[in-house]
């Protein structure tokens, strides 16, 4: 039922730094002109991510660095600066972001130190936890380029922002790939490089992208990524054997971060699923780490389910699916588990709980297929729509959006000088637009995921309702004494009273800890009735 | 007596529709989550501090220690134990000569208890710590006995009582045991004493007395990266240096 092709293989393996090839519009650093905005939004609305993009863009332009009501005020002195940079370094950032924005919104952009200031203020801000608003002040920096000394540290600077949700089109798109930056230091040449290459594979330029990782130093950590993201493309392309030796090579490269490690070692347990190695695959699952209770756990759940089926280790595969109840896991889209529990089911000759694992698929989605067949807007259903949220892409444009929320919302608990100054009004300006962006995009993109989405579930009750009418015919199968197994050491139900392990049995209530342990004890049925293994 | 037992299974039916679970596992099937042992008890040495606090003119105060050998996880033997005990005296005897007048008959003091004893562990399972963290606990029952010296001389003694261990770690654990002791007196009738124990116990090795000469279960060396080697023999690391 659940075939990993080497298609979808390679979109689930696409690292986390590819970015959407149709992507949100850029930001300003104020508030673009109205007119903008609204072909903007009218541009989103029709579905045309690129068309909003366009017009961002043009409002980017349109807009000043900062509002003329900055301008009216007397310009900041050098000594404002001064004092900004003493803060800095006395680690007071809030001070140090107010007099920096002081510096910056009300003197031309070529007043002594202006660049500077703009890369102080960034820094200010990533380090009072405003990644967005830092990003916009080092994106000013990166492009500007007007004191080329300055450009390690932002880009260095940046690099450390992207590690967590970001804006990935103004960072990758329009800044990293679009950009020659000349001299860099070795580290940062390599985290742009890695960056560049990417932008290529994501735009099959296979070359141009093989000779910028070809140029990321041996001992970079950016050398097992790019590893990473070119057996990925090896994957794709076909060339396993490839694949393989560079997904093994980057998880043993000494500078591989954990997160890459068990990147490579899924990919590898797929690869082994994709050629019916389960066992090998399951044993390579078992050394994969996500973090506990997260949507990627509960994905790694349901492949090692699958492996553990095609062994028929039924106790395990049901054990498993077992864990995904947990309320953890509520809102990790899978209904696989409700096919897959049937499954064993049927094969295990119990027909009524087989039957009755579908009409649980059948109630957990019932509503959510009648608003399919109903024609409704699919990005109102509440289960496509979280289910199409936590995925590739869009899922880390839901993240950003989150972030920008939350930064949003702790402009107002600094205050002080920022309200003098108008930093704060600033910086709520930035975060609406970006929001406002950002809700666009994702209200364009959210609809073609909840189509894909949608899409799935609808094969899945298909196959939901096969299984359905193959299970009404195994219960009348006639019996054939022959074909009757007899029971082996694995059927033995029975549980010792001491030994090395401990049985919990399931009261209700989900442990965390036992989640990777679950076993379903059940009668195979087959034996009386001679059904076939 | 057809229409009876219609009417029965009629009751029974909706009964069994509701033996399922929410989550779709009843009658057919249980969930058990099977988890590694986490500790593994074998030459076990503790020391302990208790209270005898029957006595009502004197309290016990008692230091001891024990060696028990673990034979399964169920069954241990606790080989040797050794409480030595010192009486503090309560006011009971001066107040009673005080306002009353009267002063009590002698009664024999413990000082010492040495016994033996089998330990029978039934129960070991988890609690959870203020939402924070999982404590692995075990009870246990004590039987046994031994001989206790008492301030007139000594005499046998049968001895049982409930524990419970909580555990540190594979080396460490705390004890907390009440002990229902029983002992004959001289004058036919048997006097009875509660101690109150808690220990702290030491653990050490890794192979049972009941395990020697058993072979260990070998453990799978595979890991599943060889079934790569034998599909994708070009594949290793150092091929993945190279690859292109």
């Amino acid at each position: 039922m659940r075939f990993l092709s080497t298609a979808a293989l390679c979109s689930a393996l696409l690292v986390t730094g590819a970015a959407a090839a149709q992507e949100a519009p850029p930001p300003a650093p104020t508030a673009a002109p109205a007119q903008a905005q609204a072909a903007e939004a009218q541009a989103a609305k029709s579905g045309d991510a690129a068309k909003a993009a366009k017009a961002a863009a043009s409002g980017a332009v349109k807009a000043s660095s900062e509002g003329e009501n900055e301008r009216a005020r007397a310009a900041a002195s050098p000594e404002v600066f001064e004092q900004g940079l003493g803060d800095f370094y006395d680690k007071d950032y809030a001070d140090a972001a107010a007099k920096m924005y002081d510096y910056v919104a009300t003197n031309e952009d070529t007043v002594d130190n202006y660049e500077w200031a703009e890369y102080f203020l960034a820094i200010s801000l990533k380090q009072l936890g405003f990644s967005h608003g830092a990003l916009e002040y080092l994106f000013n920096v990166a492009t500007n380029r007007t004191r080329p000394e300055i450009l390690p540290d932002a880009l260095a600077a940046m690099e450390d922002i992207q590690r967590g949700p970001h804006d990935e089109h103004l960072l990758q798109d329009r800044l990293l790939v679009d950009n020659e930056f000349g001299y860099l230091p070795p580290r940062t040449s390599d985290f742009v490089r890695y960056e560049q290459g990417l932008g290529d594979l994501r735009d099959e330029r296979v070359v141009w992208a093989e000779r910028l990782f070809d140029k990321i130093q041996p001992d970079s950590p950016y050398k097992p990524k790019a590893m990473y993201a070119m057996a990925v493309e090896r994957l794709r392309g076909g060339r396993n054997t490839d694949a393989v030796a560079l997904f093994r090579a980057a998880l043993k490269h000494p500078e591989a971060t954990v997160e890459l490690r068990n990147e490579c070692r899924l990919a590898l347990a797929r690869v082994l699923y994709e050629a019916e190695h389960y066992d090998a695959a399951r044993r390579v699952y078992e050394h994969v780490e996500v973090p506990e209770l997260s949507t990627a756990e509960a994905s790694l759940y349901l492949e090692k389910a699958w492996a553990s089926y095609w062994l028929r280790d039924y106790r395990r595969t049901v054990g498993i699916l077992y864990a995904l109840e947990a309320p953890s896991y509520q809102e990790y889209f899978s209904p696989e588990k409700y096919i897959l529990r049937a499954l064993v089911y049927k094969n295990l000759c119990h027909y009524i709980p087989a039957k009755r694992a579908l009409r649980r698929f059948k109630f957990r989605y019932g509503a959510t297929l009648e608003n399919i067949r109903e024609r409704i807007d699919l990005r109102d259903d509440e289960v496509l729509r979280t289910a199409a949220l936590s995925r590739g892409s869009i899922g880390r444009l839901a993240a950003f959006r989150r972030l920008l929320r939350d930064e949003n919302d702790r402009i107002d608990t600094v205050g002080g000088d920022w309200v003098e100054v108008g930093l704060d009004e600033q910086l709520r300006k930035i975060y609406a637009l970006k929001s406002e962006q950002i809700d666009l995009q994702l209200d364009a993109e959210l609809a073609a995921a909840t189509r894909e989405v949608a899409a799935e579930l609808v094969d899945y009750e298909e196959q939901s309702n096969l299984l359905d009418y193959e299970i009404g015919l195994a219960i009348y199968r006639r019996l054939k004494k022959e074909q009757a197994r007899r029971p082996t050491e694995d059927d033995s139900l029975e549980i010792p009273s001491g030994g090395d392990a401990v049985y919990y049995r399931f009261a209700g209530e989900f442990w965390n800890d036992e989640l990777p342990d679950y076993q379903f004890f059940i009668e195979n049925r087959c034996f009386d009735e001679g059904g076939e293994d | 007596m057809i229409k009876r037992t219609m009417l029965l299974l009629c009751l029974l039916t909706p009964l069994s529709a509701q033996a399922e679970d929410e989550y779709g596992v009843g009658q057919r099937g249980e969930v058990i989550a099977v988890q590694p042992r986490p500790y593994r008890m074998v030459h076990e040495f503790s020391a302990s501090a208790g209270v005898l606090p029957m006595d009502a003119f004197t309290k016990g105060l008692t230091l001891g220690g024990s060696y028990t050998l673990h034979f399964s996880d169920l069954w241990a033997w606790e080989a040797i134990s050794f409480h030595y005990a010192f009486q503090l005296e309560t006011s009971l005897e001066e107040t009673l000569s005080d306002r009353w007048s009267v002063a009590p008959t002698g009664e024999p003091e413990l000082e010492l208890l040495v016994g033996t004893n089998m330990i029978f562990t039934p129960a070991f399972g988890k609690m959870s710590f203020v939402n924070r963290s999982i404590l692995q606990v075990a009870t246990f029952l004590s039987f046994g006995g031994g001989v206790a010296r008492f301030s007139d001389g000594n005499r046998p003694f049968i001895s049982a009582g409930p524990g419970l261990r909580l555990f540190w770690g594979q080396i460490v654990s705390t004890k907390l045991e009440l002990r229902n002791i029983v002992s004959p007196d001289d004058s036919d009738s048997v006097d009875y004493e509660m101690h109150i124990m808690l220990s702290v116990s030491f653990n050490f090795g890794d192979r049972r007395a009941t395990e020697v000469g058993s072979e260990d279960v070998p453990q799978d060396p595979r890991t599943g990266y060889e079934d790569l080697d034998e599909l994708y023999p070009l594949s290793t690391p150092e091929a993945g240096k190279e690859a292109r």
